[in-house]
């Protein structure tokens, strides 16, 4: 087990040993070079996460955790075409040779002599933003069906089983390698039936259904003109392949979930410091768990149902830190009684990691000392609300705004043949994200509505979610989301210029624009148009041989100049044929001036409109007619300096006109 | 002193709105309520700010050259002139009759003393050291100077204000009462809000404009680049362009026409609002007859350069050339076609 020090037990509590992997079946591969061990059911991420790569590389020279919302896309090695895998998508096989896409850090001598075990990617981002890579690759292969379901969560599950019965075409696309989405670390509500029987129930019914394609492992990326665009991996002759699916539906349902906010402190994308539902998946999914210790800071119930499970499956509790003051729940009783230490109204102000891998939180109530915890290895845990995830609803058109009530970016409007469910369209529990599925598929194919309970238990008895923890200042880089965007809170320096946002250009996720909300960088009021604005990055701008149309001919010919020349030289301006010296050709825009060339423009006296009409060399003036019957000879500008002018001949004035 | 009482109410959020107000206040003394949104940092600029229009007529290329020099006067008096830059400017045409209205501008430029370079086909102007800042670094700078000034702000969505029979006005923000002896819309965001479109002189054209923000792209010369016949102005940005796309037609296409010598680049951030013109590419500026309110429209990019000028013709003391050329351009000009300017493009 010392290849992979972040496994836990196979026969951990509650699944902790990892329900998607076969511990029968080790295999190893390389990633960058460094050997990688993992189990039959690993991803290429969890598989280097278990063996103990805990950073992506670093970003301004500080390390970067690495996490299932930011992991580099991978190609293998030797392999110069194909479309990038995702690394959290891409099944571990053994005997590959993978490699990151992006700027490696070369490793010296010494590191690798006193190095035992490599922890980092030893990527460099520098502040760039991660970009995928596939969102500028061409569809491989068009489906097409009645109805295309976004996400494989309760909701969209709930969705496809509605739609199959009705006999129509149906494609549901999930990101992840499993069913089911978070609806298992919530667990049940009282009575109700188990996350785990709803998606094993619904994923056996679609499964069987002729009507249903289910694509696992297939991450949505855009929606353009009724097709959405996804990126898929798959193994293809035991080979990890990735291809661009576009799957054509008259109907769309956006099943996309709700993201876990990232408490917004310094170091909280240090390697090490984890949200809560990415520790859970792991674990749960995989038995990955980094160090034999824990910190927890939360807002919200459900971490500590987390904590009493992987304390039962033996990672040591630190303590949990709860930004609430006295929250009631079922789990923070159990907490108790289990002898977790605990403390409440406290919120996460820096995490550091030492160099031997121990983590320090430093938490601080309101107006009161911060203190700082240790543990000698692990994780710390962090959570923060959970922010629909809306991106795929706003490359659809949709738009979205501020809730200030529930401190979220919800969906405004409705868009027609694309309906929200499940979380993405607010609902919070189980029964009522499946309610919500189901009401769509209804929606859209104009059956009678259906109902949606989504009951909540009742704040007496536990004590609702707080905000996501915003510390109000920043000890060390504090990013303001998890994803790929890599933005930091700004923070002044003194005598250095001012911050621009848009030379520090790069797209804003919802949970950056939701942070900057609540950490007073924005007006709520503006935050939907902003998610709008920098949330739409990543289509490529298409070159186009575009080129105008003149508009309609104006009136023209040796008596009309252009508008924009009317009045200029008074009411009664003529236009003449004139001449330097019989070769110079005279440039359009060239002023004329009386003979003592002092002037301003102002008082030019004409300038030069055209060529002649004539076809001599010269040009076309046009001139004010009362210097015209004062003189007949003039300065004008020309490449070599001023020059004696001279009138060839004159139009009438009566014949003169602007161009309409 | 009457802690509710101003001399005048500027509604308006952009950066030359806010310079109006400063203007009033630092140069005229007066009391400036300002009726606008906060500045909201993560937007896109909604335009360039530039010191040079392509203009055709020497009485407004002599109010832009004297404007540049009293903006710069202005905002280092305030120590709030590091954002301002130096920049050369290029102007790009399609069509004949653009190339020739280029021809004018580059002569009347040289005059005024700027470098003006045709490119060697003919179809690009560039034009040296205009001046130019990004909205988003001078706006903070702005608005703490607007704090040290005593400008009072009120919130532009709650705040509604009626015209009294003497000319004056009552604003209302939820329970606050606030009086002005005049209002000025100063911004298109103001002006489309606050005026129907009964109200509006007939010729205002509003329509729809875009900013996009790109990934980085291959250096490009000159830093500002406005496709005049596609209605586009690309904007250097450390790294990539800033985007501006006047018009909704076909803007795909445009984009991509502007962006044709590049390599592929990704759309970093894409803002849409409403731009307010004139049919005659003239501004309107100055007091309507019905509601009496004072209007600017059709600035441009210069907008913010005009704060001085418009300053002293709200404060009543313009120069006699700024009034002889505000007086063209007012929304009561029984005539504008000896002060039309060249209308660029198709788009």
């Amino acid at each position: 087990m010392s290849e992979q020090p972040a496994r836990l037990q196979a026969d951990a509590a509650h699944g902790f040993g990892g329900i998607g992997i076969d511990r029968s079946k080790p295999l190893s591969f390389r990633l960058n070079g460094q050997i990688v061990h993992g189990f039959a059911g690993d991803t290429v991420l969890t598989a280097a996460l278990a063996s103990g790569i805990v950073a992506a590389g670093t970003d301004g020279g500080a390390a970067l955790g690495l996490d299932e919302r930011f992991c580099p896309p991978i190609a293998i090695k030797g392999s110069s075409s194909g479309v990038a895998l995702a690394m959290e998508r891409t099944p571990a096989v053994d005997g590959m040779d993978f490699r990151t896409i992006g700027t490696i850090e070369p490793e010296s001598f010494l590191e690798r002599l006193l190095r035992r075990r490599a922890s980092s990617l030893r990527q460099r981002f520098d502040g760039a933003p991660l970009v995928h890579p596939w969102t500028r690759e061409a569809p491989g292969e068009t489906l097409s069906a009645d109805i295309v379901i976004v996400g494989g969560g309760v909701a969209g599950l709930a969705a496809a089983e509605a739609a199959s019965r009705t006999g129509r075409k149906i494609v549901l696309i999930e990101r992840r390698l499993w069913l089911g989405g978070d609806a298992r670390y919530f667990g049940p509500i009282g009575n109700d039936e188990t996350p785990e029987a709803i998606v094993e129930r619904l994923a056996q019914s679609l499964a069987a259904a002729p009507n249903v394609t289910l694509l696992t492992a297939t991450e949505a990326f855009e929606i353009s003109r009724g097709a959405v665009l996804a990126h898929r991996v798959e193994l293809v002759d035991g080979r990890p392949k990735a291809r661009i699916i576009a799957v054509n539906a008259a109907n769309i349902v956006l099943a996309t979930g709700a993201l876990q906010r990232l408490p917004l402190f310094g170091g909280n994308r240090l390697p090490g410091v984890v949200t809560a539902i990415a520790a859970y998946h792991r674990a749960k999914r995989f038995g990955v768990w980094s160090g034999a210790h824990a910190l927890f800071a939360t807002q919200s119930n459900f971490v500590y149902r987390l904590a009493l499970r992987i304390h039962d499956a033996g990672i040591a509790i630190g303590r949990i830190a709860d930004l609430r003051l006295n929250p009631q729940s079922r789990f923070v009783d159990f907490s108790k009684a289990s002898g977790f230490t605990m403390s409440s109204g406290l919120a996460p102000i820096a995490a550091a990691r030492g160099a031997h891998g121990e983590m320090t939180l430093t938490i601080r109530g309101s107006g009161g000392a911060a203190q700082s915890l240790t543990i000698p290895s692990g994780q710390i845990v962090v959570s923060g609300s959970w922010q629909p995830d809306l991106t795929l609803w706003m490359r659809a058109g949709g738009a979205i705004g501020w809730n200030g009530e529930s401190g979220l970016l919800e969906a405004k409007g409705g868009l027609d043949h694309v309906v929200l469910a499940g979380s993405a369209a607010g609902l919070q529990t189980t029964k009522g994200a499946m309610g919500s599925g189901r009401a769509a598929v209804a929606r859209l194919l104009e059956q009678p509505p259906v109902e949606i309970d989504d009951g909540r238990i009742d704040a007496m008895f536990e004590t609702p979610d707080d905000a996501t923890p915003i510390a109000p200042e920043s000890h060390g880089r504090a990013y303001l989301d998890s994803g790929l965007s890599l933005v930091a809170r700004h923070e002044p320096i003194e005598g250095a210029p001012p911050w621009s946002p848009v030379d520090d250009a790069r797209p804003l996720s919802l949970g950056d624009v939701a942070a900057s909300v609540q950490a007073r960088l924005i007006a709520p009021a503006d935050a939907g148009v902003i998610a709008e604005e920098r949330g739409m990055a990543g289509a490529t701008i298409a070159p186009s041989n575009w080129v105008p149309e003149a508009p309609p001919i104006a009136p023209s010919g040796p008596s009309a100049y252009p508008a924009y020349l009317a009045g200029r030289f008074g009411p009664d301006a003529s236009l003449a044929i004139v001449s330097v010296d019989g070769q110079t050709a005279l440039e359009t825009g060239a002023l004329i001036y009386s003979n003592a060339r002092s002037e301003v423009p102002p008082a030019a006296l004409g300038v030069i409109v055209g060529p002649p009409s004539d076809g001599s060399k010269g040009g076309t003036a046009l001139l004010s007619g009362a210097a015209l019957a004062k003189a007949d000879r003039f300065i004008i500008e020309t490449a070599t300096g001023p020059a004696p002018l001279r009138i060839i001949k004159t139009i009438g004035a009566d014949a003169v006109s602007p161009a309409a | 002193m009457d802690e509710s009482a101003f001399d005048i109410a500027i509604f308006g959020s952009n950066v030359p709105a806010r310079l109006l107000a400063a203007a009033l206040c630092a140069t005229h003394g007066k009391r400036v309520v300002l009726v606008g949104e906060p500045f909201s940092p993560l937007r896109l600029p909604a335009q360039l700010h530039l010191s040079v229009l392509p203009v055709t007529r020497p009485e407004t290329w002599t109010l832009l050259a004297k404007a540049e020099a009293e903006t710069i006067a202005l905002l280092g008096g305030a120590g709030v002139a590091t954002a301002l830059v130096r920049t050369a400017l290029g102007f790009r045409a399609d069509l004949p009759q653009t190339i020739e209205a280029l021809g004018h501008v580059r002569h009347l430029a040289l005059t005024y003393g700027l470098e003006a370079t045709f490119s060697r086909d003919g179809r690009q102007l560039t034009l040296g050291n205009a001046v130019s800042f990004a909205e988003e670094m001078l706006t903070p700078l702005v608005d703490a100077w607007l704090t040290r000034l005593g400008v009072v702000r009120l919130p532009g969505a709650d705040t509604e204000f009626s015209i009294l029979k003497n000319g004056s006005a009552v604003l209302t923000t939820g329970e606050q009462l606030v009086t002005a002896q005049q209002i000025a819309l100063a911004d298109d965001g103001a002006l489309l809000a606050r005026l129907s479109e009964r109200e509006r002189p007939a010729l205002l054209r509003v329509g729809g404009a875009t900013a996009v923000l790109t990934s980085a792209v291959r250096a490009a010369s000159p830093p500002i680049l406005n496709f005049l016949d596609r209605g586009t102005t690309l904007s250097r940005r450390n790294g990539g362009f800033l985007v501006h796309l006047e018009g909704e037609s076909e803007t795909e296409e445009r984009l991509g026409a502007c962006l044709a010598d590049q390599p592929p680049l990704h759309r970093l951030a894409t803002r849409r609002m409403r731009r307010v013109g004139t049919a005659d590419g003239v501004p309107i500026i100055g007091w309507l007859k019905t509601p009496r309110l004072f209007v600017v429209a059709g600035l441009g990019s210069a907008a913010a350069f005009f704060a001085p000028a418009l300053a002293r013709l709200v404060a009543g003391v313009p120069t006699a050339e700024e009034k002889r050329w505000f007086a063209a351009r007012s929304p009561n000009a029984a005539s504008r076609a000896m002060v039309a300017e060249f209308v660029a493009g198709a788009a």
